[in-house]
């Protein structure tokens, strides 16, 4: 019915095994490292799909960073355990609550890092630490 | 007529300097299917490095990842190049042959990808895909008259009719031939 | 002058000149009635061509009426100069025109080759089973038709059908059948066959005595029907199949034929003059919707009954589109020439895209609810107004015409709003007949009668507005067109991403979208009415329906079985507030899965259903455990039928085209050495077998014996098809083996404790004996 690119899904297959020789040669433990990687990337494909990049496999790499970042985020907050309705949301792979309390926790612990850079014409103000700055929109991590 | 008859072995950059289009020649590639496809590819960006390139997707077999890819690899305006290119898909014969119709005689070269697949349908007489390969054939000779040309098509199978291949071939300026490699005998070693 | 009031059961053309009319009265008679009924098609082209064509036809025989003028090509912007040809005799002019279509082949024609019912639905409202009002002469030629109904409404008064069925005892292509079943409303009757006289005599005096508007047969088509009529020749004593006298019955021949990427098969006809021939084993569909779900795809295509319950629901679509373009003047093409307008490289990787696919998050999830959008891409057509004429190219229209036009998304694409277009003024009464429809059956109680008839007919609109997005882009659609296609799939991506943005911007966590429909969750929503906010949200960003489908007491979404950390968006079951069950991908939802194991498989879900506590282990493992020794025991010793170790699967192609030959395709050779030759597209059913070939079709002469079953294969699909269900609540597919077979142990002598979040360990390993 008039398909005719391949589907995300055959394109990240095509992909995949476009690195079946570097795979290869890795240590058994390093292929298990990299099918990892892979499966990752595998979350994100209606994503990558929406995305309609020419060059898919960029796309690819960045949901894998994802991943990663979001395992780093997990890591870090265990390390750190302070909450524990956002560690079970965690769990369920919703980090909105746990990424609401890291930025409270950075203005609180550090308002200069939250500082606006001026606008030519504006007054210059440092922030205040009292009052939560309005957020960046907070990246969903579902 | 040229008739250059080469082995279809890796695919790439020494097929890609044989295949240099000269003006106002109906140009035929002939080869398996997934050897055409990357020849075409190959070619078509070879082309949209310096213009505008006009393919008619006669055969659902358009690689885009594939073309992106290619640019990518030749140009940091690989964007731009692949911005010049334009695709029409033709999924039936009629279509093909309304494609062609419609195409305006510019200079900016036409590729068609395996025109010959929508001519197989079982499902349109025979005599009325004849009537509508000549037509399309008229057109892509109109089409030559100011820009190059260059068809891609593969072998038929044992239950196709050969006419359509040879009506082309009869048709055509320059004739590229790629067939498959015999599989080789199996060194022995003792 | 006779005035009749009635429905129509019939139309078709006379042998003679015009159409025939089979009318149920209300006065209980059946009317054969005729009526004029000229047909028009026309020809574009060169001038020169066109003045041939002239000469050509006022050379030929029939009676034809011939005017240039010109009329509307729904792919022109202006109206095209064409040849106008009127034959005076219906049935002469599907002859005619293939003469003309073969000395002119270049031309472009426009209705030449439409189904009666279409073009009369066209001029008259009429479709089948209309209630109308007739005015006929004393040679019951129809003066005046006045229809006293549409299409569209939800209760007209039924007609008085007078049903008919026949049936042999047994599946022709399984064994030679050694008997008939005849039922009516009032009487039933048993013939054997090896008896034809008598048969035959019996079979004439109820045809005519019952005189049916139905005859309803199972295998009528591919064997009840030929065989009997081959009967009837060989001892000469006709059957009145036919209610129109002095007409041969029409056979059409089996065919494969590739579609929608797949080979579908359609096996012989038989159609029949003057009442309808149904045939349940070989009806499009029928198991989904049955007689009731006919008669309604009757009344909305306008096509007659025994055609649309033949062919596929893409045809009805296209049926219904003609019938629209003709009362608007638009002109229908014979063939489909119209092509793709060129786009850019980079356009084309936006626009060839399907709908967004997402990953779900692998697991049990509780108190989701399912959100789809209603009949998503029908009411994007309709309410985007897409259609083959209104996708513009901007390019090519003055800039004053702009302000008509709305841009899709990403896609450099414009639909002009202003002028109604064709497929959403086709589809819009069947939206709102299917969403009214939707609402009666919400309210009616479970007990009405009726609610069987509604649910008919709520299917075949269902499938009717499925197959019409498809439709759309199809390349032999006469009113496809694939940017209007693809602009359908551009909004249905669009509206996904902006109800998934509404829910999330209301707190929802979003579990997994597919197409037209979304999971969500939020801590402490369960109730329905707590979702209303987020329905009304999501319509007022889309401007389409969305409704609840439903909120589950718990959803597994289920891995590759490849690989478990990759998800897969189609295979998931869980259970509704209401305790029913929804179930995609898995194995009881399979054909190639065999009774056996599909009734385990239930077994085991409605174990987990009952289940008080999903948590706990012990509320469920024992019972299912128990299904699971029960069944292998069954089979061990012999106690499982046959019929129940069946798969079936289709063959995908001709035997000779398989390299290496699947299951499916020995099992078709075993039958072709028997001279059963199966088509690709038809099934094959068989079991498997220990040794070579592996497999034993079930359709031989010889039924495959208990004995030769491999049952190693039959208990490895089971712990599959097992493991599959409980996977997701932490049993894997070894352990499961093991508690299974360890046959010592009953699992409730372990205390709940241990039982209770086993995940990952493997800490009850149960030793085998």
């Amino acid at each position: 019915m008039g398909r005719t690119l391949p589907s995300v899904t055959q394109v990240f297959l095509h992909e995949q095994q476009s690195f079946l020789r570097f795979r290869r040669a890795l240590r058994r433990s390093d292929q298990k490292a990299l099918d990892d990687l892979f499966a990752a990337a595998h979350k994100h494909l209606a994503a990558a799909a929406y995305a309609s990049h020419a060059l898919p496999f960029e796309i690819f790499l960045l949901s894998m960073l994802l991943e990663e970042h979001k395992q780093v985020l997990r890591m870090r907050y265990l390390l750190n355990p302070s909450d524990a309705a956002a560690l079970e949301q965690l769990e369920q792979g919703d980090s909105t609550a746990y990424l609401d309390s890291l930025t409270a926790a950075v203005e609180a612990g550090n308002p200069a890092a939250h500082h606006v850079p001026e606008r030519a014409g504006s007054p210059a103000s440092p922030p205040d630490p009292g009052r939560s700055e309005p957020q960046a929109s907070t990246p969903d991590l579902t | 007529m040229n008739t250059n008859a080469h082995p279809a072995t890796g695919y790439g950059r020494n097929i890609d300097d044989s295949l240099q289009l000269s003006p106002r020649q109906l140009h035929l590639v002939l080869a398996p299917h997934r050897a055409q496809r990357q020849m075409m590819t190959v070619l078509t960006a070879r082309l949209a490095l310096t213009g505008r390139v006009r393919l008619v997707d006669a055969g659902n077999c358009f690689d885009g990842y594939g073309l992106a890819r290619q640019l990518r690899q030749q140009t940091s305006y690989w964007q731009a190049a692949l911005e010049r290119v334009s695709v029409a898909r033709a999924f039936t014969c009629y279509q093909v042959e309304t494609l062609l119709t419609e195409s305006v005689s510019d200079f900016s070269p036409v590729l068609v990808l395996n025109l010959l697949d929508t001519f197989y349908d079982e499902n349109v007489r025979l005599p009325e895909r004849l009537r509508l390969l000549d037509v399309s054939l008229a057109e892509l000779r109109r089409l030559c008259r100011a820009a190059s040309v260059a068809v891609s098509a593969s072998f038929p199978t044992r239950d196709q009719p050969g006419e359509l291949l040879e009506i082309l071939t009869g048709v055509a300026g320059q004739v590229w031939s790629f067939e498959e490699p015999q599989p080789a005998e199996p060194l022995r070693l003792f | 002058m006779v005035e009749l009031k009635g429905w129509l059961l019939d139309l078709f053309a006379d042998t003679q000149s015009g159409i025939v009319l089979w009318l149920i009265g209300e006065d209980g008679q059946r009317h054969r009635l005729t009526q004029d009924f000229p047909i028009t098609f026309y020809a574009a082209g060169e001038p020169a061509r066109l003045r041939h064509l002239w000469r050509f036809l006022q050379s030929q025989p029939e009676k034809v009426e011939l005017k240039r003028t010109e009329r509307r090509d729904i792919f022109s912007p202006k109206p095209v100069d064409v040849l106008e040809a009127q034959v005076s005799q219906t049935a002469a002019q599907p002859y005619l025109f293939q003469r003309v279509a073969r000395e002119f082949p270049e031309l472009p024609y426009y209705d030449a080759d439409l189904p009666i019912t279409t073009r009369h639905a066209a001029i008259y409202n009429t479709f089948p089973l209309v209630h109308c009002q007739v005015e006929a002469d004393e040679r019951g030629v129809v003066q005046a038709l006045k229809v006293l109904d549409t299409p569209w409404e939800l209760d007209p008064p039924p007609p008085p059908l007078r049903l008919l069925a026949i049936e042999p005892d047994v599946d022709p292509a399984h064994a030679a059948p050694t008997a008939l079943y005849v039922r009516s409303m009032s009487v039933s009757y048993r013939f054997s066959l090896q008896h034809p006289r008598p048969l035959l005599i019996n079979l004439r005096a109820i045809l005519q005595r019952q005189d049916p508007d139905v005859l309803m047969t199972a295998w009528g088509d591919t064997w009840l029907l030929p065989y009997l009529i081959d009967l009837a020749d060989q001892w000469h004593i006709p059957l009145p199949l036919n209610r129109e006298p002095g007409r041969e019955v029409i056979r059409k021949d089996e065919r494969s034929y590739q579609a929608y990427g797949q080979v579908i098969y359609r096996g012989k006809q038989v159609h029949l003059f003057g009442r309808w021939h149904i045939d349940g084993c070989n009806a499009m569909l029928f198991h989904e919707y049955g007689l009731e779900g006919v008669y309604e795809l009757a009344r909305v295509t306008a096509l007659a009954g025994q055609t649309v319950a033949r062919v596929s629901p893409g045809s009805g679509i296209s049926a219904m589109q003609m019938v629209t373009a003709l009362r608007l003047g638009i002109m229908v093409p014979w063939h489909k020439q119209q092509a793709e307008r060129p786009k850019s490289a980079l356009e084309m990787m936006q626009a060839d895209q399907g709908g967004l696919v997402y990953q779900p998050l692998i697991g049990l999830h509780r108190d989701v609810a399912e959100v789809d959008f209603i009949s998503m891409y029908p009411s994007i057509m309709r309410h985007f107004n897409i259609s083959p004429e209104t996708v513009a190219d901007p390019n090519t229209m003055g800039r004053d015409q702009y302000a008509r036009l709305e841009r899709v998304s990403e896609l450099g694409l414009w639909i002009d709003q202003e002028t109604s277009g064709l497929i959403p003024q086709t589809l819009a009464p069947l939206l709102d007949k299917r969403l009214e429809l939707k609402l009666r059956l919400a309210e009616l109680p479970a007990w009405d009668p009726r609610r069987q008839t509604y649910q008919a007919q709520a299917t075949a609109h269902k499938w009717l507005l499925v197959t019409c997005f498809g439709y759309l882009g199809y390349k032999n659609a006469r009113f496809g067109r694939i940017e209007a296609h693809e602009a359908v799939t551009a909004y249905g991506r669009e509206m996904l991403l902006r109800a998934k943005e509404a829910a999330e911007d209301m707190g929802y966590t979003v579990l997994h979208m597919y197409v037209d429909g979304l999971w969500v969750k939020k801590k402490g929503l369960a109730e329905v009415k707590s979702f209303q906010p987020l329905l009304e949200e999501i319509t007022t960003r889309t401007g389409l329906p969305i409704a609840l489908d439903g909120i589950y007491r718990w959803v597994a979404f289920l891995p590759s079985r490849l690989d478990e950390r990759v998800p897969v968006p189609n295979r998931y079951f869980g259970v509704f507030k209401d305790g029913s069950l929804k179930m995609r991908g898995i194995e009881t939802r399979r054909h190639d899965t065999p009774a056996w194991v599909s009734n385990v498989q239930m077994e085991i879900m409605d174990a987990l259903v009952q289940a008080s506590n999903v948590d706990d282990r012990s509320t469920y493992l024992p019972k299912i455990l128990k299904s699971l020794r029960r069944a292998l025991t069954k089979l061990r010793t012999g106690g499982v039928r046959v019929e129940d170790l069946l798969i079936s699967q289709t063959l995908s192609r001709e035997l000779s085209e398989y390299r290496t030959p699947s299951p499916a395709a020995r099992a078709a050779a075993q039958l072709a050495a028997v001279g059963k030759n199966l088509r690709p597209g038809q099934r094959v059913r068989f079991v498997y077998t220990l040794g070579e070939p592996g497999v034993h079709a079930w359709d031989l002469p010889q039924p495959p014996e208990l004995r030769s079953i491999d049952q190693e294969r039959y208990r490895v699909l089971l712990f599959r098809a097992a493991a599959t269900i409980l996977q997701p609540f932490g049993m894997q597919e070894q352990d499961l083996k093991t508690r299974v077979i360890a046959n010592a142990m009953d699992v409730t002598f372990f205390s709940p404790v241990y039982l209770k979040g086993a995940t990952n360990k493997q800490a009850l390993k149960i030793q085998i004996n």
